[in-house]
């Protein structure tokens, strides 16, 4: 699952998954990257930028990754302006998209599996000579 | 993240992407022909060279309709 880190007005999303993996997905197999309604309209997507990213309605781009040794991609918002108390705030704002976040997320390591597998058995029929 | 309508006179269909990604470049994944008609962003015909740009350059933030808009013949006799 998603954390969400609240430093004065600066907001962090930091995903469960690297910030290089999904660009991996990304590259490779995007639709896993997108929500789908029953009507098979896409509502809610998730993709990597260049910058600090962005959060919106109907999706968001992740920028930049953890400074530790786990790399995760993450998104920061600043100069909102954070009304009231800040959980509340962040849930009625972000709220949604966290939760398609969260759905997403939970599929995502299995995608990145099959890529990875599809990708060795490749390699492994090439000779380097 | 933007939520762009792209198509033509006849289909369409919605798709999310990235803001910082060129015209040219979701039309092409999408593979919808810009070579014929005319581009439209939110119903205003684009000028040469801005498909190269990206959606954030040309002011979209949440969501637009990206067109192709084919000049058809009169049915005259």
């Amino acid at each position: 699952m998603s954390k969400i880190h609240v430093v004065g007005d600066a907001i962090v999303i930091t995903s469960s998954m690297k910030l290089e993996d999904l660009r991996t997905i990304e590259r490779f197999h995007p639709k896993a990257l997108t929500l789908f309604n029953e009507d098979k309209e896409p509502i809610f997507a998730i993709g990597t930028t260049t910058g600090r990213g962005s959060v919106c309605e109907c999706g968001m781009s992740f920028g930049s990754e953890s400074r530790d040794e786990n790399k995760l991609a993450t998104i920061t918002i600043c100069g909102r302006g954070i009304v009231g108390d800040p959980k509340e705030y962040i849930a009625d704002t972000f709220g949604g998209a966290i939760a398609n976040l969260n759905k997403l997320e939970s599929k995502l390591p299995d995608v990145l599996t099959k890529i990875k597998a599809a990708k060795q058995a490749v390699m492994d029929g090439i000779s380097v000579q | 993240m933007i939520k762009v309508t792209l198509g033509n006179n006849v289909d369409r269909k919605s798709i999310i992407v990235d803001e910082n990604k060129t015209l040219k470049s979701v039309l092409e994944e999408n593979g919808i022909d810009y070579s014929r008609g005319a581009m439209h962003l939110d119903g205003a015909s684009l000028g040469a060279g801005e498909l190269n740009k990206t959606f954030a350059e040309l002011g979209v933030t949440e969501k637009c309709y990206l067109l192709n808009i084919a000049k058809m013949d009169n049915a005259a006799n």
